[in-house]
């Protein structure tokens, strides 16, 4: 049986020093799909993650990226192939300009030298013209949202085959979030494969296909999106139990 | 009137060496958060590389160059052996002690091969001394601050216009986000330590031929480059560069109106005295750090 | 362990008296005198090194600096040995207390370059300041040993030396085990918890740095007496290395690791004479094999295979122990503490993290404060425990104003507090962690913790027996003589909760106590909470998890954006429709539906 999922991940397990903060997680992102992690903060989502991407290293399980086995291999190689993360906190470097920042993103295909590089960064400021006004700003003298559409653009830079978006909405005000979540869902249209990590469950719901709830390090609850929006236990991971009905 | 003039002129010859000493720190801490403490031997296995090459029959040119790349393989293999292991160590000690090891181990070569004394290494940059002003000074001297200045000039449009230089800026601001845009986060490090020990392996042949070569040329000029950094500000390279060039000047009015110990005195309380007011330097920029 | 340093002492004491009955001649004595000297150098140093972690390459100017104060009071002014070598002290100290200070804002290689300017500009002041020092030529007449003038023999000499090397090993021994050496080990492991339990930072690494400079300014008088003869180039920056090498090499933090490096390093110029060019060479290999192979020195590593090999009990009795009621409630007199914060704003920059921020924790209640990511959560706990300062915005506990102490201040007034990424000690025991807490209450002075008396113990063993009755409290006692960062991540966070116990807080302040536990050690927390609640301390509980919020918490409060947004009983605030968008994004369909 041949893999055709761009990510797969098994049975992850995430240690920091003594602390498990992903205890068993599977899940896996087929070709053009949009796939949400949703959780409360603390659930071990950005962990999974992160260590998806290559920045932390589990402790066991595997991470499989268009059929090859990537678990073990540091972050820098698996941007190259095309595994590519907007981190939590979006970390731009801010004292580069947004030109030098989008720019970096092309690092694995050598800056703007090519011509496809060159389509990118005009595709990237089609889609946040905002980004092409500024483009000789610091990135770091931004507000929070053109800073995520930067995060985002720079993501793009790589030419990802997969995009993991690690907390779109931290910091950001609601309108500006609505308004990140359509792009990332005309993205998905295009093709591109999203596996979008976030705290606001209701709006990754609203344009996801597939999503997993994390609690305690592990995969709580699964489905399609339309049936998890409506499931009263999904909230109550966020909120409690409702104690008086 | 002449005097002044000569300590001016003498004084940016010798700034010019600090502030590219100060500049091989600067691009070392940029990238690595950890220097070649003894980053001042570089000059010194330059300039004494010349020399050895330079008895062997080479031309200055070919013996200069040679010095050149034999001074960035020291700093390559100084970064992996002695810097690398310790780098996820939260504490300096470590890459410390481990740089000043191999700087002490490679004065010692130096001197097996050298003898303890010094030896000129002759240029036609110092043939001829020429007079500005009353005050004489070679040619040599002259070029120095030229090229500190240039080399700072060439290090802004690398950082500002270059891939590779996008990238250094990258890894010295956040490691893991320059990873994540498939910066090899080791290699931009040892680049960092190859292109610090180039330029200062081409201080040592500047200053040689002023100086006189030695196998223990290099501490004092290193130890003051670091000075020098520390006051500029170790992140800003104009910052060391303009610190550099001042500290030379005014460690010749020192010397000259008093003696080369004053010297020491007052440029090394300079130094602690900044430090304590602009804990970053004068043109440095605070490296944030979370509770 | 004891009983081995105990035994460690006796032989010392025994090789110092055996020596000079058996070196044949008095090239060999000196030479042993020369070692005596640096020792004292060393097991000052280890103090800077292997308590506070911090670093001076610059020894050399301290051990110049003595050297020069007690020639010159000997050739000037007709000083004995003794009291010459006492100023002598005294001048190195204050030197040493001034290179601390620069300690206050830089760290690491800032702070290595401050030492060695240090060394280089007393080496210059000597080589300059020709009508004190002699210059380059040095002091050359200076009297041969005496006391109270009267001159003693080379072995009467040498007795001075022997003793006041022992000496000096005994009382950085007993610095070493006291409540200060704990304190400067706390320091250098985790600054921000060490002044979250109240110990002066500052104080610690002053301490530290004189100890290091009255020690080699003592051996710098020993050393011009032993060498009747001084000039700047017997110390340079290369013998600053060599006295952090003998540290190094012997072990930092052990009583007898920086004797044994010293030896070493004495003796082992002589045998690599006979390498000529080689001998500097192999000196810097070997510090560099030190670095890679022996980076805890000779008797660390020692003292480590022994451990291994003969671990100590990892339990404690119970029973020793002082109940932790005993030792809160005492705390707890007055019962209420109050804690009212009012319009607090914190920005970084442009961000404004906090906005007007205002929340009144109850006196004895369990008040929750949750939010969302990047809320302004941790900048609130930071704020009100002192490590960050607000633009604007009061903070009060039971009256006193907080804003504008420092964290130590807070925490002496009955603010304790835990970290999100908790902040242990690692290399302390588990019992030492919560020591270090209980020895901000439980003082006793520096000559008492230097003298080992006996008061001083009365004062460790109840320090001691409260600690086991907190750890008891927290359900630790079997882990106690573990090292903590050996414990399970679960039990660092109880660990934790216990050490902020030990200062005897009026109000308790947890972040995120939670994070990374198992459901049911978050039971057992919920539970524990309750406990400590229940013996009248106040609790600012910072959490995400919600069933452990809505378990115990009286009162919750709701950041979003830096703006308090709801405050009220947990099952009102769990369907404040702000609350839900700001948890959950936007109101739910579903919500709609089921009512």
């Amino acid at each position: 049986m041949s893999d055709t999922s761009v990510l797969r991940i098994e049975n992850l397990i995430v240690r920091y020093g003594a602390a498990t903060a992903v205890q068993d997680i599977s899940l896996s992102v087929n070709p053009g799909q949009l796939v949400a992690v949703i959780g409360n903060n603390g659930a071990g989502k950005s962990t999974m993650v992160k260590s998806a991407s290559g920045l932390v290293k589990p402790a066991g399980g595997s991470v499989t990226f268009m059929g090859m086995d990537t678990t073990r291999l540091p972050a820098h190689r698996k941007a190259a192939l095309g595994l590519v993360m907007v981190p939590e906190g979006r970390l731009l470097f801010p004292d580069q300009t947004v030109e030098d920042n989008l720019i970096l993103g092309a690092y694995t295909r050598g800056g703007l030298k090519t011509q496809e590089a060159q389509d990118s960064l005009a595709r990237v400021f089609d889609l946040f013209p905002r980004l092409k006004e500024r483009r000789h700003q610091q990135a770091g003298s931004m507000s929070g949202g053109e800073q995520q559409m930067l995060a985002i653009g720079r993501g793009l830079m790589a030419e990802p085959k997969l995009l993991i978006i690690d907390e779109l909405s931290l910091g950001l005000a609601p309108r500006i979030v609505d308004q990140l979540m359509r792009v990332l869902a005309d993205l998905n249209a295009e093709g591109l494969a999203i596996l979008l990590v976030e705290q606001l469950a209701s709006h990754a719901l609203a344009i996801a296909d597939h999503a997993f709830v994390v609690a305690n390090g592990r995969i709580s609850k699964q489905g399609l999106s339309q049936v998890l929006a409506h499931d009263p236990e999904v909230m109550e991971a966020f909120l409690g139990k409702s104690t008086n009905h | 009137m002449s005097n002044i003039l000569q300590y001016i002129l003498s004084g940016l010859a010798i700034g010019g060496i600090y502030a590219l000493v100060a500049l091989g720190f600067h691009i070392m801490w940029s990238a690595a958060r950890a220097v070649n403490f003894s980053h001042g031997d570089t000059l010194m296995v330059g300039a004494v590389s010349t020399v050895v090459l330079l008895d062997a029959g080479l031309p200055l040119w070919a013996a200069a160059s040679a010095a050149m790349v034999i001074g960035t393989v020291f700093g390559l293999v100084l970064e992996r052996l002695a810097v690398r292991p310790f780098a996820s160590h939260s504490n300096d000690i470590g890459w410390m002690l481990t740089t000043i090891a191999i700087g002490i181990m490679a004065e010692s070569l130096a001197t097996m091969e050298f003898g303890g004394f010094s030896r000129p290494l002759p240029t036609p940059g110092i043939e001829r001394a020429v007079h500005i002003g009353g005050a004489g000074v070679y040619p040599q001297e002259l070029l120095i601050p030229v090229v500190a200045i240039l080399a700072m000039a060439g290090l802004y449009i690398m950082q500002k216009k270059t891939l590779i230089g996008r990238a250094m800026r990258a890894v010295a601001h956040d490691k893991r986000a320059a990873a994540l845009m498939g910066i090899d986060v080791n290699r931009i490090v040892a680049f960092s330590f190859g292109l610090a020990s180039l330029s200062g392996a081409a201080a040592g042949i500047l200053v040689g031929p002023v100086t006189q070569v030695s196998a223990t040329m290099g501490v004092l000029i290193g130890l003051k480059g670091f000075a020098v950094a520390i006051i500029g500000g170790i992140t800003s390279a104009p910052g060391v560069v303009v610190a550099g060039l001042l500290f030379g000047v005014m460690e010749k009015f020192v010397e000259g109106y008093g003696s080369t110990a004053a010297r020491e005195i007052v440029g090394f309380c300079a130094m602690i005295i900044i430090l304590l007011i602009f804990p970053q330097g004068i043109f440095g920029k605070r490296e944030v750090k979370k509770v | 362990m004891k009983t081995l340093t105990l035994l460690g002492f006796l032989v010392f004491a025994v090789i110092l008296a055996a020596v000079p009955l058996t070196s044949g001649n008095e090239y060999e004595l000196r030479l042993f005198m020369l070692f005596l000297i640096y020792g004292m150098i060393a097991v000052g140093l280890s103090i800077l090194v292997g308590l506070t972690g911090l670093v001076s390459l610059g020894q050399a100017g301290l051990f110049a600096l003595g050297s020069y104060t007690g020639a010159i009071l000997a050739t000037r002014l007709g000083f004995d040995m003794l009291t010459a070598s006492i100023a002598a002290a005294v001048v190195s100290g204050l030197f040493g207390a001034l290179l601390a200070y620069p300690s206050v804002r830089v760290r690491g290689v800032y702070l290595a370059v401050v030492t060695i300017a240090f060394g280089i500009i007393v080496e210059n002041v000597a080589i300059e300041w020709q009508s004190l020092t002699g210059g380059t030529t040095g002091l050359t007449s200076i009297p041969i040993p005496n006391i109270f003038g009267y001159p003693i023999s080379g072995y009467a000499f040498y007795t001075v030396l022997a003793v006041s090397l022992f000496a000096v090993t005994l009382l950085a021994y007993n610095l070493k085990t006291s409540r200060f050496g704990r304190a400067m080990l706390a320091v250098a492991q985790s600054e921000t918890a060490a002044r979250s339990l109240g110990i002066d930072a500052t104080a610690m690494r002053t301490l530290a740095f004189m100890a290091a400079a009255v020690t080699a300014g003592m051996a710098g008088t020993f050393y011009a007496f032993l060498n009747s003869y001084i000039s700047p180039d017997i110390f340079t920056f290369a013998d600053s290395i060599r006295f952090l090498l003998m540290v190094i090499l012997g072990g930092a933090t052990s009583t007898f690791g920086p004797v044994i490096g010293a030896y070493l390093l004495t003796y082992l110029p002589e045998y690599l004479q006979q390498f000529a060019l080689w001998q500097k060479f192999a000196y810097g290999a070997l510090l560099l094999i030190v670095m890679f192979v022996l980076p805890r020195g000779i008797v660390g590593t020692l003292v480590a295979v022994w451990k291994r090999w003969r671990p100590v009990e990892r339990a404690v009795d119970p029973a020793l122990g002082v109940p932790a009621t005993a030792t809160l409630t005492r705390s707890t007199a007055d019962w209420s503490a109050e804690l009212v914060c009012q319009d607090l704003t914190v920005r970084f920059g442009g961000l404004t993290a906090l906005s007007d921020a205002s929340m009144r924790v109850k006196g004895g209640e369990i008040h929750a404060l949750i939010g969302p990511n990047g809320a302004g959560k941790s900048t609130f706990v930071n704020t009100i425990s002192g490590f960050y300062q607000p633009a604007s915005g009061s903070c009060e506990l039971n009256g006193v104003m907080l804003i504008g102490k420092g964290s130590a201040q807070i925490s002496r007034l009955g603010l304790a507090r835990t970290f999100q990424n908790t902040e242990l000690f690692g290399d302390m025991t588990v019992l030492e962690n919560v020591m270090t807490g209980l020895q901000q209450r439980i003082t006793y002075g520096m000559a008492t913790a230097l003298l080992h008396t006996a008061g001083r113990r009365r004062r460790d063993e109840e320090c001691r027996r409260a600690a086991i009755g907190l750890l008891e409290f927290v359900g630790l006692t079997e882990y106690a003589n573990d090292e903590a960062r050996c414990l399970p991540f679960g039990l660092q966070r109880r660990l934790e909760i216990a050490r902020a116990l030990a200062t005897q807080p009026h109000l308790l302040l947890l972040d995120e106590p939670a994070a990374g536990l198992t459901t049911q050690e978050i039971e057992d927390l919920g539970e524990m909470i309750k406990r400590i609640s229940a013996l009248g301390i106040s609790v600012l509980l910072i959490e995400h998890h919600v069933d452990l919020v809505l378990a115990v918490a009286d009162t919750v409060t709701v950041l979003d954006y830096g703006k308090v947004i709801a405050s009220d009983r947990p099952e009102v605030v769990q369907k404040n429709p702000r609350v839900i968008e700001a948890y959950f994004g936007g109101p739910r369909e579903s919500e709609g539906a089921s009512k």
